[in-house]
């Protein structure tokens, strides 16, 4: 592992995606800790794919370093769908939000960390797209402004953050699914590997 | 779906009287009826979808009873500081002040004093731990 490694080239030997697929878990099995947490994932992930629906928007609390990026990784590839991340304090602009949402296939997951600190005027925009999957958005302005609404592809929002409590509420609310990470006692690591 | 008129009124008496509760347990519910059980909410799907989300009868989560236990256990039942609360279940004390204290205060589990926060009897009878009784051993 002393060679440089080209990030542009596809050809990647087995090994280097052996170690790839070690440092990022792609599969609920490969993912540690949060038992309880990823067998219910499972199950419900499991459903929304029978049903050929998005899965219902999930919520991560936790502190920094369980995993609420990796889980939310998992999630999409087990769901089969692609994964868009962002994180609250880039989307400053409901532009940006209503180009994300746009850009989303159906049932893909949109990854948003930090979402404590999306800027209150996005979060109004996030509520009405969470709740209809529609979003208003003003063109021009003065006179000519107008509103227009957008249809958006039924899709998964997965909101991680640190600091549940500094979510306001009506934002919270449209999350079906809120999880609690817990910081990772000895007696429930898994030692026999 | 269908769903078994007990098993209904199981989700609903441990959704702490708010509709938007009542709605996301039974959506959890059918996903377990749907993947582990057998196409319909009866109530030993439900029994067991409520115990894997880890909600009590009285509609209390993980949290909400950790939250008792620590200041019953660690605490001797308080008064003791939120933030010393928050710190000893590993939580930020607006997210326990704003998120679980309301529901646990008025459902009666916990006081609010000026000497900090201080569990009541229906915590202990709730958790099932013995009071011992603090006056008594001082004197």
């Amino acid at each position: 592992m002393t060679e440089p490694i080209d990030l542009h080239h596809d050809s990647f030997s087995d090994r280097d995606s052996e170690i790839d697929k070690r440092l990022r878990p792609l599969s609920f099995d490969d993912f540690k800790g949060q038992q309880q947490i990823v067998e219910n994932l499972r199950v419900f992930v499991q459903a929304a794919k029978m049903r050929g629906e998005a899965l219902d928007h999930v919520l991560l609390f936790g502190p920094p370093g369980l995993g609420k990026t990796t889980l939310s990784n998992i999630v999409a590839n087990e769901l089969g769908v692609s994964l868009k991340l962002t994180s609250g304090p880039v989307l400053d602009k409901p532009g940006d939000l209503a180009g994300l949402l746009t850009n989303l296939d159906e049932r893909d997951v949109l990854f948003i960390d930090e979402i404590h600190r999306l800027s209150p005027i996005v979060e109004e925009y996030l509520y009405s797209a969470m709740e209809d999957y529609k979003i208003d958005i003003m063109i021009d302005k003065g006179p000519s402004a107008r509103s227009i609404q957008l249809e958006l592809n039924p899709f998964t929002l997965v909101g991680a953050t640190t600091r549940s409590g500094l979510l306001t509420s009506p934002l919270r609310a449209p999350f079906w699914h809120q999880i609690t990470f817990r910081v990772l006692r000895p007696e429930n690591i898994n030692r026999n590997r | 779906m269908e769903i078994d008129e007990r098993a209904a009124i199981e989700i609903a008496s441990r959704s702490r009287g708010t509709p938007r509760i009542v709605n996301a347990l039974l959506r959890r519910v059918r996903d377990f009826a749907q993947v582990k059980g057998n196409g319909r909410i009866d109530m030993d799907i439900t029994k067991f979808s409520l115990e894997a989300l880890n909600i009590d009868t009285h509609g209390l989560d993980e949290m909400d009873n950790k939250i008792l236990r620590t200041i019953i256990d660690k605490f001797n039942g308080g008064p003791v500081g939120i933030s010393t609360i928050a710190t000893a279940v590993g939580e930020d004390p607006g997210t326990i002040e704003e998120v679980y204290e309301p529901f646990l205060i008025k459902e009666g589990f916990i006081k609010r004093t000026p000497r900090g926060r201080e569990v009541t009897d229906l915590a202990y009878k709730h958790l099932g731990v013995f009071r011992a009784n603090g006056d008594a051993t001082l004197f």
